[in-house]
C-alpha cells in the first residue's frame, strides 16, 4: 500500500512540476506580473466601493493598506541591504566554532539526484 | 492515572528507546504521542498528580483550557516530527526528542514553579543533544553555547523562585506580575527562552546547527513553552507589548539578508514570537486567545517550513539560498508544501496564520495601542518578504542552480502533506481552533474588511518585491555570516579579555626586566666597592680611624643635644 501511494505521489509530483513550468518562460512571467498589477489595481479600487471597518486612526483612509504594504516592503528590503553592508562577514569569520564554515556531514544525509533528469542530461 | 499523565508517557518512551532495536524505536516515537493524546483527552480539568516533597506541594498536572491548547499542539508537533524523522536511526536523537517533548509538555502542565523549574532544565539538557547529534566540532561548540544560555535561564528561574517564595510563601505557577525582584528574575528567565531582543541570539545560533530532523523538533517546543509561561504569569504586563513589537520588527531585517534558510526561519520564528508576546502584553481575553491561537498555528506552519527546507538539505546537502534554485522541477511536492507554509505564515486568507494573527492585531487596535498595531502591520509585510517569498522563491525558483535532487523521501512527504493539510483546514474552518481557545470570545476573521485589508497589504507587498527584483534593487543571496548581538560574547569579549591579558603580561615582563637591570647595576656597584682596591677593601691608617670615631661621637653628642 505504501508503495502504491508512493507511486501515485510520484505521478502527482510530475504533474505539479509541469503545472509550474510556466515560470521558465519570460512571456508567461510577464503575464503573471501583469495579472498581479491588475489585481492590485482592482483591490485598490475596491477601497472606494467597500467601506472597510477601521479601528485605528488612518486605517480607514483609502489605500492605507496598499501604501503601507508597498512602502513597508520596500523600506525593509532597502534597510536590510544597508544592514548587510555593515554586518556581512566571511563564512569563516567565527572559524571552527560555527557551523557556517562547515558542510553538513554527508553521512547523515541521503543525497540523491533525480534519475529521470540524469537521463535527460545524458541525451 | 497519575502514572499515565502525558509527560511521563514520553519519558517511558524515551527509556524504552534506550533498550530496544531500531524498528521498535521508530514505532515508539510515533506511538508515544498517540497514547499521550488519548491520555490528555481523558484527563479531567483541574489539579492532579500532587506530590509532597520537602514540605512543598508539587502539582505535576494543572489542566485548564490554556494548558490544554498548548499541550495538544505539543503532542501533535511531536507526532508530526516523528513521521518526518522515520528514517533516523540514531538512538541519541530519538531518546532526546522524546525527553525534550515530554519535558516541554510537563512544563505546560506544571502547576507550581518548582515543577516548572525541573522541566525547564530538562528541556535545556535534552534538546542540546539534537544539536550535538550533528557530530561535528562546530556543532559541539554551538551546543555548548546553547546549553550555557538555556541552563542560565533555568538558574535565573530558580533564583527568582527562591526570592519569590521568601517574599510570599507561595510556589504556585499562576499570575505573578512584575512586582518584585523575584518576579523580575522569573520574567527574565522566561524572556531568555522566549528570545526577547538581545537575549535572542541563542536561537539563530543553535537551530541551524541541529540535525535535519532536530531543527523541526527544536522549533516547536522551547520558545512556545516560554510564551505559555508568560501568558500564565505575566498577562497584561504592558512592557511585553513593546518588547513584542520590537521582536516583530528587528529580526525581519536579519532574515532578509541571511543566506542560510534555516537561519532565516529562526529569525522568522523570533518575529512570530513577537506577535504572541504582544498578545500576552495586552492581556485581554481576545488578545490571549490570539496568543494561544497564533502559537498553535505557528507551530504547524513553522514545522512545515523547517521540514521543507530540511528535506532540501537532506537531498542536496545544503540549505544556503545562494546554492539553491530551480528545485521545483524535481521536488514539486516539497515545493507545494513549502508554499502552503509560506502562505500560512504570511497570513493569506484561507490559511492558518490569517485566522490567528488577526486576533492579536485587532486586540492591539481596539485597546488603543495604535503605534504597536502599525508596527505589527509593517511586520506582517516583512513576514511576507522573508518567509513568504524568500524561502520558496530562492529554493524552488529563482535562477536554476542546476541541481536536480530527488523528491523528499516518502515519510517526509507524508509528514509535510499532513502538516500542510492542517494549516489549510484551520484556515478554512477557524472555528475548529477557536473552540479550543482559553476564553469564549465571539470572533469572525472572515469579514469583507479584514480580507480586503489583508489582500491589499500582501498584494502590494508582492508588487514591491516584483518591482525591486525587476529594478535589480533587491539584494542577491550571497554567502557569508551576518553579525548579530552574539558577536559581543563570541568575538568582542574574548578579544577584549585577550587584549587585557596580553597587556598585563607585557607590563609584568617590562617591570621584571627593568627591576632586574636595576638590581644588577646595584650588585655591580657593591662589588666594585668591595673588590680589591675598592673603597671598603683598602687598608685604613690609625689617624683616619680616630678621625672617623671622633666624627661619630660628635654626631651622637649632637643628637643628644637636639633631644
Amino acid at each position: 500500500m505504501a508503495r502504491s501511494s508512493g507511486v501515485s505521489l510520484e505521478m502527482n509530483g510530475k504533474k505539479i512540476a509541469a503545472a509550474f513550468a510556466w515560470v521558465e518562460s519570460p512571456t508567461a512571467v510577464n503575464m503573471a506580473i501583469r495579472i498581479l498589477v491588475g489585481l492590485c489595481g482592482l483591490l485598490f479600487l475596491l477601497d472606494f466601493i467597500i467601506h472597510r471597518h477601521a479601528y485605528a486612526p488612518g486605517e480607514g483612509m483609502w489605500g492605507f493598506y496598499a501604501f503601507t504594504g508597498f512602502i513597508a516592503f520596500a523600506l525593509i528590503v532597502l534597510g536590510a541591504k544597508q544592514l548587510r553592508s555593515w554586518i556581512l562577514r566571511d563564512e569563516s569569520y567565527y572559524g571552527a566554532q560555527s557551523v557556517d564554515s562547515e558542510e553538513y556531514p554527508v553521512s547523515q544525509l541521503d543525497i540523491q539526484n533525480d534519475p529521470s533528469h540524469e537521463q535527460e542530461k545524458a541525451q | 492515572m497519575t502514572w499515565l499523565i502525558p509527560p511521563l508517557l514520553f519519558f517511558y518512551g524515551a527509556f524504552l528507546c534506550l533498550i530496544v532495536g531500531r524498528t521498535q524505536r521508530t514505532l515508539i516515537t510515533l506511538l508515544v504521542p498517540t497514547v499521550a493524546l488519548v491520555s490528555l483527552l481523558l484527563l479531567p480539568m483541574g489539579n492532579m498528580a500532587q506530590v509532597q516533597f520537602l514540605g512543598f506541594e508539587l502539582i505535576f498536572v494543572r489542566l485548564d483550557k490554556l494548558a490544554f491548547v498548548f499541550s495538544l499542539i505539543f503532542i501533535i508537533a511531536a507526532f508530526l516530527a516523528a513521521i518526518y524523522a522515520w528514517h533516523v536511526n540514531d538512538k541519541v536523537q530519538q531518546v532526546s526528542t522524546l525527553l525534550y517533548a515530554g519535558a516541554a509538555l510537563g512544563g505546560v502542565l506544571a502547576g507550581d514553579l518548582i515543577t516548572l523549574f525541573l522541566y525547564w532544565e530538562i528541556t535545556a539538557v535534552a534538546s542540546v543533544f539534537l544539536i550535538w547529534a550533528r557530530r561535528t566540532p562546530a556543532a559541539y561548540a554551538t551546543g555548548m553555547r546553547y546549553l550555557l544560555i538555556q541552563v542560565g535561564s533555568g538558574v535565573l528561574l530558580l533564583a527568582g523562585l527562591l526570592v519569590h517564595y521568601n517574599d510570599t510563601g507561595s510556589i504556585l505557577f499562576e499570575h505573578l506580575g512584575l512586582v518584585s525582584t523575584g518576579t523580575l528574575l522569573i520574567f527574565l528567565a522566561f524572556g531568555i527562552k522566549c528570545a526577547f531582543p538581545l537575549m535572542h541570539n541563542w536561537l539563530q545560533d543553535a537551530y541551524p546547527a541541529a540535525t535535519v530532523t532536530g531543527t523541526v523538533v527544536l522549533s516547536s517546543f522551547t520558545t512556545k513553552m516560554a510564551v505559555y509561561a508568560l501568558a500564565r504569569s505575566y498577562a497584561g504586563e504592558e512592557i511585553l507589548i513593546y518588547i513584542g513589537a520590537i521582536m516583530t520588527l528587528f529580526p525581519i531585517f536579519f532574515a532578509e539578508i541571511e543566506n542560510d534558510l534555516r537561519k532565516v526561519l529562526a529569525y522568522s520564528l523570533n518575529n512570530q514570537l513577537g506577535f504572541m508576546v504582544v498578545g500576552v502584553g495586552i492581556g485581554t481575553e481576545l488578545a490571549l486567545n490570539g496568543t494561544a491561537a497564533h502559537a498553535f498555528c505557528h507551530i504547524l506552519y513553522k514545522s512545515l517550513l523547517f521540514m521543507s527546507v530540511g528535506a532540501v538539505l537532506y537531498r542536496t546537502g545544503t540549505s544556503k539560498a545562494s546554492e539553491l534554485g530551480g528545485l521545483y522541477k524535481t521536488m514539486p511536492i516539497t515545493m507545494v508544501c513549502c508554499l502552503v507554509g509560506a502562505a500560512s505564515i504570511s497570513a493569506f486568507p484561507l490559511f492558518s496564520g490569517f485566522i490567528s494573527k488577526s486576533l492579536i492585531l485587532d486586540a492591539s487596535a481596539k485597546n488603543g495601542y495604535y503605534l504597536v498595531w502599525f508596527a505589527l502591520v509593517v511586520a506582517s509585510a516583512g513576514v511576507l518578504s522573508h518567509s513568504g517569498i524568500k524561502i520558496p522563491y530562492f529554493t524552488f525558483f529563482a535562477h536554476d542552480s542546476g541541481r536536480r535532487p530527488a523528491e523528499a523521501p516518502i515519510h517526509m512527504r507524508i509528514a509535510m502533506i499532513i502538516t500542510a493539510a492542517l494549516c489549510v483546514i484551520i484556515g478554512v474552518f477557524p472555528s475548529l481552533l477557536y473552540q479550543l481557545l482559553p476564553y469564549d470570545v465571539e470572533y469572525k476573521p472572515y469579514t469583507t474588511s479584514h480580507v480586503l485589508a489583508q489582500m491589499q497589504l500582501l498584494c502590494f507587498a508582492l508588487l514591491a518585491f516584483v518591482f525591486l527584483m525587476r529594478k535589480g534593487i533587491h539584494p542577491p543571496e550571497v554567502r557569508g555570516v551576518n553579525l548579530d548581538s552574539d558577536w559581543v560574547y563570541r568575538k568582542a569579549l574574548p578579544a577584549t579579555i585577550l587584549a587585557w591579558a596580553a597587556s598585563a603580561t607585557s607590563f609584568v615582563n617590562k617591570t621584571r626586566s627593568s627591576l632586574q637591570a636595576q638590581t644588577s647595576d646595584w650588585l655591580f656597584s657593591i662589588r666594585r666597592l668591595a673588590a680589591p682596591g675598592g673603597l671598603l677593601a683598602k687598608g685604613w691608617g690609625v689617624n683616619s680611624m680616630v678621625f672617623v670615631v671622633t666624627l661619630l661621637l660628635l654626631l651622637v653628642l649632637f643628637l643628644n643635644l637636639s633631644n
